[in-house]
């Protein structure tokens, strides 16, 4: 009898924790993210760098897949690259621009348009050694310099020789494209320009290096 | 007599006439829940209401603009803001010390390019192409006090205070995306890049050179801080305005040198809002808030409300009345029973007290057992009313467990009882003791 007389009264306490029950279940949320500390990355380049000749150079140039696929979520990226530059352009109008932002990595790019201006070996080889010692101010900073592929002739060999030597002179970390397929866009403009498949090429080649080293 | 006695007793009796207690109680339940249910609908539509017309905010939140006030600053709830003005630290610390000033946040407002993914989770069923970058802005807002501003989270969270690499998206977003409120959970986890934009100036020159970032969305909100499809920390919009600051003026614009965009300023109630708009005024900065607005519209839900609580009252009274009629029907019943308490010396009012513990136990359980009932009717409507909302693409209702109103329900039926058990009570107790023998 006793029992069944608090009956009632359980099963209304049951309906209003039933109510209370149904209310506390939160929607699933992401766990905070857990971001490494902010790095900040800078490509220096050319018409190719700035992704020239691209559908969509955001989301096809080499820098921004490196940056999109190869990099922490906590990075800074800017892409300094300025179409037509040579290495002198670059070092005129992107350095300021790179050592501003104090970068840990610098992506350096250039020498097609230097091989489309046939600007003398001597020149580019001053330009790019003095562009890669201004950035490397902090010997933390670590730059990363590409040569031409094959896919560019053999006008860019004076070019490779060039950069290698002053990846050797400098300090800096040689991005080898001798053996990446980077595949040319129907010419156009001032210089060859890599496809969208050439970039992604281009990308995969800086990418290796990036995690190789870290 | 004791009130345990007494108590044992009115137990006893409900016992013994279980079919009649069960039936009261039920009629006591059901007026209950319905009082219940009405009062908690109209509790969550007020509540609804009031959301939508300040925006997820605080009731008295008042916008203050970059800008100075207009003429007529204080005749509408939105003028029209007057001459660019800048907003920074003094600024914010002067409004915060004046009087009736609960809070005040700053918000930036950064232009920014975002880049969605470029394959969206299958489940967002995105019915536009999204490979194409978004001219937008960020809005940056203090996000340990979010409560004080008008940001309603739709799914996920916010991000958390500081964060670099977190943001949230708006509703505006996910249309530009062709994504529904409904999949709008699919995006969550999502990265997106964001661009704070940059002119550089070379001579005749001009290079828009961003400032990439990646973010993941982790909430997508409603709100009504500033403009623009993303929330995002403090720190990151200060960031990103940084960046864009430093450079030449896009598309002819100088990129605007105020500290804040705007403040959020939240008034001790909404009685004092005119007061520190008028203040706020007087410092020197344009104000909006919708005052006028939710003070009719609170007006309206208050009668609405009072309709609806004198039809549950009216369910609540007819089942007070059946109290009635049962105890008056167990006086009749329990006539020897009254006389032989009273023959053994219990005075008049141990037999109310009986009587009266009797009907407060009916009112009490038919209540509790109301309330619940009132909460799972209420969350039923709930839910339809939401699957309704949300097929319609519409912010959904939410329902939460009013508990000091169902625990007035609860002590209203229980007073409500007792009130419906007096007279039979008292009748019960100056019945005299040879008559209600000689009667049996």
């Amino acid at each position: 009898m006793r029992r069944r007389r608090y009956s009632a009264l359980a099963a209304s306490l049951a309906v209003l924790l039933s109510g209370c029950s149904a209310h506390s279940r939160a929607a699933s949320v992401l766990p905070a993210t857990a971001a490494g500390p902010q790095e900040t990355v800078v490509s220096i380049g050319g018409s190719a760098t700035e992704g020239d000749g691209l559908r969509n150079r955001l989301q096809e140039a080499w820098p921004y897949l490196v940056f999109r696929n190869a990099l922490p979520i906590s990075t800074v990226f800017v892409n300094a690259a300025l179409d037509d530059a040579t290495a002198t352009h670059a070092l005129t109008l992107q350095v300021p621009v790179a050592t501003e932002l104090k970068p840990d990595l610098v992506e350096v790019w250039l020498g097609a348009d230097d091989v489309a201006a046939a600007t003398p070996i001597p020149t580019f080889t001053t330009a790019l050694t003095e562009l890669v010692t201004r950035l490397r101010v902090s010997t933390e900073t670590r730059v990363l310099v590409a040569d031409l592929p094959a896919s560019f002739g053999t006008r860019a060999a004076p070019y490779n020789t060039a950069i290698r030597s002053v990846v050797v002179t400098t300090g800096a970390e040689l991005v080898s494209l001798a053996n990446a397929s980077v595949t040319l866009a129907p010419e156009k403009g001032f210089a060859a320009q890599p496809d969208a498949a050439g970039h992604r090429a281009l990308a995969a080649a800086f990418e290796k290096v990036i995690t190789k080293s870290n | 007599m004791t009130w345990r006695d007494a108590i044992v007793l009115a137990r006893r009796s409900v016992g013994r006439r279980g079919g009649r207690a069960v039936l009261t109680v039920l009629s006591v339940a059901l007026g209950a829940a319905l009082l219940s249910s009405l009062l908690i609908a109209s509790d969550s539509a007020k509540q609804r209401v009031l959301d939508q017309v300040s925006e997820g905010g605080p009731l008295s939140g008042i916008k203050v603009d970059a800008a100075a006030p207009s003429a007529s600053a204080l005749d509408s709830d939105n003028p029209r803001p007057g001459a660019a003005r800048r907003i920074d630290d003094t600024a914010l610390r002067r409004i915060a010390g004046l009087a009736q000033v609960s809070s005040v946040l700053p918000i930036i407002a950064t232009p920014i390019i975002a880049l969605p993914p470029t394959t969206l989770p299958a489940a967002a069923h995105a019915t536009s192409k999204n490979d194409r970058p978004l001219f937008e802005a960020a809005v940056g807002i203090d996000l340990a006090h979010v409560s004080q501003l008008p940001v309603t989270v739709i799914a996920g969270r916010l991000p958390q205070p500081g964060s670099q690499t977190e943001i949230a998206v708006t509703v505006d977003f996910l249309q530009r995306l062709g994504v529904t409120n409904a999949n709008s959970k699919a995006l969550i986890g999502t990265d997106v890049m964001l661009g704070a934009p940059r002119v550089f100036k070379n001579g005749n020159e001009r290079r828009n050179r961003a400032r990439w970032t990646k973010a993941e969305i982790v909430g997508v909100v409603s709100q009504e801080a500033g403009n623009g499809l993303f929330v995002v920390s403090l720190d990151m919009a200060r960031s990103d305005r940084a960046w864009t600051a430093a450079g030449a003026p896009i598309d002819g614009i100088d990129p605007d040198p105020s500290e804040y965009s705007a403040l959020f300023v939240v008034a001790h109630g909404l009685d004092h809002v005119t007061q520190v708009r008028a203040e706020i005024n007087g410092v020197g900065y344009s104000t909006s808030a919708p005052e006028s607005l939710i003070t009719q519209v609170q007006r309206y839900v208050h009668v609405v409300e009072l309709v609806l609580a004198g039809i549950g009252s009216i369910g609540l009274t007819i089942a007070a009345l059946g109290i009635s009629n049962a105890m008056l029907a167990a006086i009749r019943e329990r006539r020897r029973e009254i006389g032989v308490l009273k023959a053994v010396g219990a005075a008049d009012r141990d037999v109310r007290r009986v009587f009266l513990v009797e009907a407060g136990t009916l009112g009490f359980t038919g209540g509790l057992l109301g309330a619940g009932l009132g909460l799972l009717v209420a969350r039923t409507l709930a839910a339809v009313v939401n699957r309704y909302l949300a097929s319609q693409d519409l912010q959904t209702v939410h329902l939460g467990v009013p508990v000091a109103l169902l625990a007035s329900v609860v002590v209203g039926a229980t007073v409500l009882a007792l009130a419906a058990g007096t007279l039979p009570a008292i009748r019960a107790a100056r019945m005299p003791a040879r008559q209600a023998i000689s009667d049996e």
